[in-house]
């Protein structure tokens, strides 16, 4: 019938595909001697030749016109005995077999109606030539006389669905069913349908494939929806040894043959890899083969331990060959390393590696072959520490600035200057200078510096050009903090640097941040301003690209001409001149918000808060809305898990933008303290079934709806006062248990 | 009063008022006046006791420390009752007392002497001489509670032999109240108490 390729051996053999086009497939069989391939799907039904370097089309089994559901292929199979020999399971409950030597162009031999609904699985017995045996979705296996041409058994699985049949290995009179409730069954062909002789519960969920190793006695996998490949030793009871979790449900599993642990499988949903595991490692597969672009629906080995067949819902046929595997443990990190944050405490994962040559072989079965890449798998052991530290320095500091920071109730200088020495107190300098010049901030603000110029030759700086100009020193901070690289003079970047300290808080002399309050010194020619020319165009050559210069709109020409000679020229002095506070109006607000925005990008959202908080009832800093409120949630989040709840609360109701939390997180369900049945909003202190009010004072007998007191001994109580009074004349509860509640 | 107490007697008069022993007419309570510190109460003589078909009132005086401290409780109606005094109508009752609690209301202290009047406590009396008598003479007790039942509660068993014996001794000139009283502490014996009185 057909011309017939060899298969290819493992050193020639490479991978490759083939696109179906017709749709995806659902399964696929090689032929006994492995040169062919049937492919089946819903809407293909091939058979492939499987040539040195490609898959050739050979016979499409799906002809006429008119094509019925029996072409529509859950599974496949093809004899192990008769190679023209092939039978299908089809989605409208038919067993087909198709008979390949058939002249005619349809192959269909006979159609098999005997199940109900959809069949998952069919397989042909491995000695037997006429046995065959389809799982379908009404719950019952069948096992076909091909001679007879009918359903000779029914096995009730006593299940919705059996997803997958297969023979027991070396033994002709069983095989096994596994189904959608989770429980896998033995069965003896000769003792007829009615019981299984052993029935286990494998998964959580429905088992959708199973395979019996092909060199190991009674060694079975089953892979199932709850996304785990578990191995079994099944004798006369079943005994789990290994369990893989892998990343989706397990949709076709297969061992890999001459070896002892690798077994092979496709998920059903999501992960569209073919993977292969070594049992012993349940987490990382041992092998993946990444070809498919959609899960992969079958799987079968091409008699060798290195190549094998997929196909695909992405309408592919690949071959694959191991050594086009990818090896995802080696890409794994040995090593972890994880922090807890609330105990402060460290720990610490490390292969420890052994030599190869120490290690003893782990299998000696396979030990005569050479030592292929694939062979050598060698436990990694890891060892695991925990560092504790007593007390996370920095982490402590913040829990303890946050106790004793003060954020309301005074005007925002004394705050800042309160907080500022609190978190000095903490060694905490950089946040410390933050509060400090926040504080000087608003003392500008707020006291308007009258400028003056303390040399004659410098000109006082004109209204307009204030409005117009930004502080200088104030632009080099803000480019500083937005870490722009842009070409500065040397000047500007001298400046940068030391601002770029005082922004991150590492040190700082305050009259350098400022832009307003401290002196500014700059050098200036005292006899005049000499300019050489070439100072004026360098200058510009400079500026190209990079931000205004500083004072140029500022002051008068001549100085600002002077000091970028002083630039160029590297400060030889020629002229001095002081003043004091350029630019009275200042407007501070956005270099405290980049500060804070650093604060908060360096993870100090305590000081970014704080800051904010404290400045809020003056200052409206340009921050957003949206991270605002992720600044104040990371916040009371830490506060909270510190359990500085008071302080907590006060950001929330200070914050102003997370009012609601105050609302929505302090819920709270009472019940009657009698007969335990919630209270309704609506009724308030009333319990409906009592008839009565809840939590009554036990002397006034009012309901309490402020403070509430009891006695940890007998339960009863009442009003803080009234229980006060109360047990000043007498020893026993008010409500009259007997107890001596005040003893 | 006090804030808390007139707020507690307002709420217990209400829970009175509304119980359902004052439906079947067991006990009652009135205002006497609009301070809520004196209040009127009565109770029935409870059934199969020789104070059936009695109604006995109350005078309820409500302390400024209620209710940290008990009602004052005394009876109006004459009873002859171990633990009442047959002369002051004082009656001795552990809750009244030094087992007040906080808990209780006018509604409890009223069954509760209801509860008093039907199980007295003559091993802790109040009345010596009625103590004794129910001790050694528990007929005589029966016959005498039930008589005093009649002429001061409205009960329906007037015993004709001892009323006779008071009209002999009113007619001696001796207060009627009196030579009952008498009488019935010595045990209807007519030369005793004419001795006790006389002497």
């Amino acid at each position: 019938m057909m011309s017939r390729g060899e298969g290819g051996s493992y050193a020639t053999a490479r991978s490759m595909s083939f696109n179906l086009q017709d749709g995806p497939a659902n399964a696929l069989a090689l032929s006994k001697d492995n040169s062919h391939v049937v492919v089946a799907g819903r809407n293909v039904f091939k058979i492939l030749a499987i040539e040195e370097d490609c898959f050739v089309e050979k016979v499409n089994l799906r002809v006429g016109k008119n094509l019925n559901l029996n072409y529509s292929c859950n599974d496949v199979v093809w004899s192990i005995l008769d190679e023209n020999l092939i039978a299908t399971g089809a989605t409208n409950g038919a067993v087909v077999l198709w008979n390949l030597s058939k002249i005619t162009r349809a192959k269909q031999e006979h159609v098999f109606a005997d199940h109900q609904r959809t069949v998952h699985k069919v397989v042909f017995h491995p000695t037997d030539p006429f046995m065959l045996l389809s799982g379908s979705q009404d719950g019952t296996v069948k096992c076909f006389d091909l001679r007879v041409r009918e359903a000779k058994l029914t096995f009730k699985s006593n299940s919705e669905s059996v997803r997958d049949v297969q023979f027991l290995p070396k033994n002709n009179f069983s095989f096994t069913s596994v189904s959608e409730n989770g429980s896998v069954q033995l069965w003896d062909v000769r003792k007829g349908g009615e019981r299984p002789f052993l029935t286990f519960t494998a998964h959580s969920g429905p088992v959708f494939s199973c395979d019996w190793h092909p060199d190991l006695p009674n060694t079975l996998a089953t892979g199932g929806r709850d996304r785990a490949i578990k191995v079994w030793t099944v004798t006369n009871v079943a005994t789990l040894d290994h369990s893989i979790a892998t990343v989706a449900s397990v949709g076709r599993i297969k061992w890999r043959p001459s070896r002892k642990n690798h077994i092979g499988s496709t998920s059903l949903v999501v992960d569209a890899s073919v993977c292969v595991w070594d049992v012993r490692r349940p987490f990382v597969p041992f092998a993946a083969f990444e070809k498919h672009k959609d899960v992969a629906t079958g799987i079968i080995w091409k008699n060798s331990p290195h190549i094998f067949l997929s196909t695909s819902k992405d309408c592919t046929v690949w071959q694959h060959v191991f050594k086009d595997a990818t090896r995802p443990a080696s890409k794994a990190m040995p090593q972890a390393l994880a922090v807890n944050v609330r105990r402060g405490e460290i720990a610490q994962a490390v292969t420890t590696y052994q030599s190869d040559s120490a290690a003893p072989p782990r299998f000696p079965i396979f030990n005569r072959k050479t030592a292929s890449l694939d062979e050598q798998f060698h436990m990694a052991r890891s060892l695991f520490f925990t560092f504790e530290a007593g007390r996370l320095l920095r982490d402590g500091f913040r829990v303890e600035c946050a106790e004793r920071y003060t954020l309301i109730g005074k005007s925002p200088q004394e705050l800042c200057d309160i907080n500022a020495k609190i978190a000095l107190s903490l060694n905490m300098k950089s946040v410390a200078l933050v509060w400090e010049i926040t504080k000087l901030f608003l003392n500008t603000r707020i006291t308007e510096p009258v400028p003056h110029i303390e040399t004659t030759k410098v000109t006082v700086p004109t209204p307009n050009h204030v409005s117009q100009a930004p502080p200088k020193p104030k632009e080099d901070n803000e480019d500083h903090i937005s870490d722009d690289d842009q070409n500065h003079s040397s000047s500007e970047l001298e400046s940068q640097d030391v601002l770029g300290e005082i922004a991150s808080g590492l040190h700082m002399t305050q009259n350098l941040f400022m832009s307003a309050g401290p002196t500014y010194e700059f050098q200036i020619n005292q006899e005049g301003p000499v300019l050489p020319a070439e100072a004026f165009q360098h200058r510009h050559e400079i500026r190209e690209g990079s931000p205004p210069l500083h004072l140029e709109d500022c002051s008068p020409r001549d100085v600002d001409e002077a000091i970028e000679t002083v630039a160029v020229e590297n400060r030889t002095s020629y002229l001095k001149f002081k003043f004091v506070d350029p630019v009275p109006a200042f407007e501070f607000s956005e270099s405290i918000t980049k500060a804070l925005q650093f604060h908060a990008k360096e993870g100090d959202v305590q000081t970014a808060v704080c800051v904010w908080l404290v400045l809020a009832p003056v200052v409206k800093l340009p921050i957003e809305r949206r991270v605002l409120e992720a600044w104040c949630y990371a916040y009371i989040e830490l506060l909270q898990r510190n359990r500085l709840y008071a302080q907590a609360a006060v950001v929330i109701k200070h914050c102003g933008v997370l009012g609601h939390l105050s609302q929505e997180s302090t819920s709270y369900l009472i019940c009657c303290g009698k007969c335990g049945k919630p209270l309704t909003q609506k009724a308030g202190n009333f319990c409906d079934k009592c008839r009565k009010a809840v939590a009554r004072c036990g002397v006034c007998h009012m309901t309490v709806t402020g403070l509430m007191s009891w006695c940890q001994g007998c339960g009863h109580g009442g009003h803080i006062e009234h229980l006060r009074k109360w047990f000043s004349g007498h020893k026993e509860c008010p409500v009259g248990c007997g107890h001596v509640c005040h003893s | 009063m006090a804030n808390i107490a007139t707020q507690r007697i307002k709420r217990e008069f209400k829970e009175v008022v509304k119980s359902e022993e004052v439906a079947r007419c067991a006990i009652r309570i009135d205002l006497v006046n609009d301070s809520w510190s004196e209040l009127r109460g009565e109770i029935a003589g409870p059934p199969d006791t020789p104070y059936e078909g009695g109604v006995f009132a109350l005078e309820i005086l409500v302390p400024e420390t209620y209710p940290f401290n008990p009602p004052k409780v005394r009876f109006l109606t004459k009873i002859w009752h171990p633990n009442i005094s047959s002369v002051t109508g004082a009656i001795c009752l552990d809750i009244l007392k030094d087992q007040w609690a906080a808990a209780m209301t006018l509604r409890t202290v009223l069954l509760s002497l209801q509860a008093l009047l039907a199980a007295a406590e003559p091993d802790d009396p109040q009345d010596a001489v009625v103590a004794r008598q129910y001790k050694e003479y528990h007929n005589i007790f029966k016959t005498t509670a039930q008589h005093w039942t009649a002429i001061y509660a409205g009960g329906p068993n007037r015993i004709g032999e001892y009323e006779t014996r008071v009209t002999r001794l009113v007619d001696m000139g001796v207060d009627e109240l009196t030579a009952r009283a008498v009488l019935s502490a010595n045990n209807w014996d007519l030369e005793r108490a004419t001795e006790t009185i006389f002497s």
